[in-house]
């Protein structure tokens, strides 16, 4: 019986071979994060999504012209932006994350052989890479002999300036990242082997930022939209 | 076709279930809108969900604060019951609990008061905590306050003052007679003393013709300065003025200063701005004595970046070329702890004494600046003053907790204080003419 069953998975197997195409592309594109956190009653923070760079490189299995499977490398730069307003309007932070994505998604596609389109889904895991912050904080009292009733003049060289690397803190930061994958694209053969390719991506994380050791805070996550331009090279048999 | 829609449906029914897996927002409420409360175990959530929010140095502590609210509440919630039962609790209990609970914390500066609402009519109805006077009292060094210039003013009206602080003239001030003794030999001219209760205290003087000394008990000299200002005629403003007056024209009008002796021993701190007009009296240059942070979001761990804790040159001043010591003991505290670091980063700066109280945090009354530090009502049901920047040195030491350590060291149980004798500040002035 077992025998009769490896013999059926192994011809299935080879039919799907038969079938199966590989590619292997490169794309590159624009993302921006949006950056979820209740500021509780720190009322006059603002936090603000941030824009970034995304870098990809998809790896597909194809089973079936329409169905396949796709894992890729997903570098994407997240971040968010905080300003003060009201009596301390005039400080501010950008923050900078650098994050690697391992996505596995399931694709449909679906289209004729020079244009197709697919959706894919699926989930990743990630880490958090790094860190970098610039922006303007104040001095301590004491630094200025002139103090003004107004913070607004941190707007200028008064100001502590910073732009610097995050050290990361065991305690504060969830490295760990994982979440929802999504993705909607559209492809052009060029030859047999090339294809151009435009996807809109989001990034939707399940994994708050900041550790559980930070107990009992507003949780705060990342979701990210990303639109990619690249090309991928076909190879392997069938369609 | 169908076959294809139906599993791209299922597939976003399923992701539409785990998008929702994401923590929902807990309600964070500000420490001044959880002031009442009925049972004990609502004062326990209240003061330790003000901690977690409010306090700026977690990253310092050894003690997982969730862990500390796992620990306790089931005790709070068997007072609870208590309560319920008509039983009043002990304040000592209470006490002891919160003790367990705060006294350990590294922020030197902090001072907890804790109103006992279920105490019965006998017992005390609150209490305090400061971690910082209970850690010192475990270094080997520690000892009480010897020179209590600051009540010096309350001894001279009040016998009860005198008495206990051993304080019947200005000559009972160490440093006054030091002055005195040398002023008699010869070798110090322009003694000049007042004190303002509960404000402060200066003596100043000129050594050898070339060394100013003076000795402020607090950090209250902008205050002063507004006195003055505001044409305040009281005897004791006025002396208490010249005093700081005297030692400024010295500084600065002397033809040769060889030093200065700045004597800030059990000065309790102050305000920050008195470094511009005293230390920043001395340098012509800001000076940079280390980095300080605050709290940046209500997340435990939020901080700011380090930011360079510099001290600008005063209104008025002169580069001095010559030694500047400073002289702290172990009850020198704050902003006469900074100006140990400042006077160390200084070329030309030692330090000589104890090593001090450890509260170097920065405090700035206004609670929305960083949305952390001091929460409660002083008398009301709970209180906390609490540092809202942290600081460590040029080093990169955090010393918040240790305190500062003298460049030379001295000590009370070896020194010698009678008689006009004053070993430390004698050890200053040998160190200004010496080098050494």
């Amino acid at each position: 019986m077992m025998k009769k069953f490896s013999i059926c998975l192994l011809a299935l197997s080879l039919c799907f071979v038969a079938r199966a195409q590989w590619s292997v592309g490169i794309m590159a594109g624009y993302d921006y994060n949006s950056y979820s956190m209740a500021k509780g009653y720190a009322y006059d923070y603002r936090y603000g999504g941030m824009g970034g760079l995304e870098v990809t490189v998809p790896v597909q299995y194809n089973f079936m012209d329409w169905l396949g499977v796709r894992a890729d490398i997903s570098y994407v730069q997240k971040g968010h932006t905080m300003h003060r307003t009201g009596v301390y309007e005039g400080l501010w932070t950008d923050t900078r994350d650098h994050y690697l994505h391992i996505p596995l998604m399931v694709s449909f596609s679906l289209g004729g052989e020079k244009v197709r389109g697919w959706v894919d889904a699926g989930g990743y895991v990630g880490g958090w890479l790094a860190s970098w912050q610039k922006g303007i904080d104040e001095y301590p009292i004491g630094s200025e002999p002139e103090q003004e009733g107004s913070f607004k003049y941190y707007q200028d060289e008064r100001g502590y300036h910073f732009d610097e690397k995050v050290e990361f803190l065991d305690r504060r930061d969830q490295r760990f990242d994982a979440g929802l994958t999504g993705l909607a694209g559209v492809g052009w053969k060029v030859t047999h082997l090339l294809e151009l390719r435009l996807e809109g991506v989001c990034w939707y994380s399940l994994i708050d930022t900041a550790s559980r050791m930070q107990d009992n805070v507003a949780p705060r996550y990342n979701t990210t939209w990303a639109l990619r331009l690249g090309c991928a090279f076909h190879f392997g048999g069938g369609k | 076709m169908t076959k294809k829609i139906y599993t791209i449906l299922i597939l976003m029914a399923l992701i539409a279930s785990i998008v929702s897996c994401r923590k929902t927002e807990a309600e964070i409420l500000t420490p001044s809108n959880q002031m009442d409360y009925k049972w004990p175990s609502e004062q326990f959530l209240s003061i330790w969900n003000s901690m977690n929010t409010s306090y700026a140095m977690w990253d310092l502590e050894e003690k997982d604060w969730t862990s500390v609210k796992d620990e306790f509440l089931p005790e709070f919630l068997a007072l609870d019951d208590s309560v319920k039962a008509d039983h009043p609790i002990s304040t000592k209990h209470l006490e002891e609990l919160y003790t367990d609970i705060l006294g350990n914390l590294t922020d030197h500066h902090s001072y907890f008061s804790v109103k006992n609402l279920w105490a019965s009519d006998e017992d005390r109805s609150s209490f305090s905590i400061s971690p910082g006077n209970i850690e010192i009292r475990k270094r080997d060094y520690y000892h009480d306050t010897h020179i209590n210039s600051k009540y010096v003013n309350l001894c001279l009206k009040y016998e009860e003052y005198a008495n206990k602080y051993n304080i019947h003239s200005w000559e009972d001030l160490t440093m006054v007679a030091w002055l005195k003794k040398l002023e008699a030999e010869g070798k110090a001219s322009d003694i000049k003393y007042g004190s303002v209760s509960y404000l402060m205290t200066i003596v100043s003087g000129l050594i050898e013709g070339s060394i100013p000394y003076i000795h402020i008990s607090d950090f209250s000299l902008s205050e002063l300065k507004s006195y003055i200002e505001d044409g305040n005629k009281s005897s004791n403003v006025i002396a208490t003025y010249e005093a700081y007056e005297s030692f400024k024209k010295n500084v600065l009008e002397l033809e040769e200063v060889k030093g200065v002796i700045i004597d800030v021993r059990e000065n309790g701190g102050g305000y920050l701005n008195d470094n511009f007009y005293l230390l920043g009296m001395l340098t012509d240059q800001p000076v940079q004595m280390g980095w300080s942070r605050h709290k940046c979001g209500l997340g435990r761990f939020d901080y700011s970046p380090w930011i360079p804790h510099n001290f600008s040159p005063g209104p008025e001043h002169r580069a001095i070329d010559g030694p500047v010591v400073i002289i702290a003991d172990l009850n020198s505290v704050s902003m006469a702890e900074i100006s140990t670091l400042i006077v160390k980063a200084m070329p030309n700066g030692c330090f000589i004494g104890e090593r001090t109280f450890g509260a170097h945090g920065v405090i700035n009354g206004d609670f929305e600046a960083t949305f952390s530090g001091t929460f409660g009502n002083n008398g009301g049901n709970h209180f906390a003053y609490l540092s809202t920047r942290i600081v460590k040195d040029l080093n990169g030491n955090i010393l918040e907790g240790i305190g500062v350590t003298p460049d030379i060291e001295m000590s009370y149980a070896q020194g010698t204080f009678k008689d006009g004798e004053d070993s430390w500040l004698s050890r200053a002035v040998e160190y200004i003419n010496t080098g050494k």
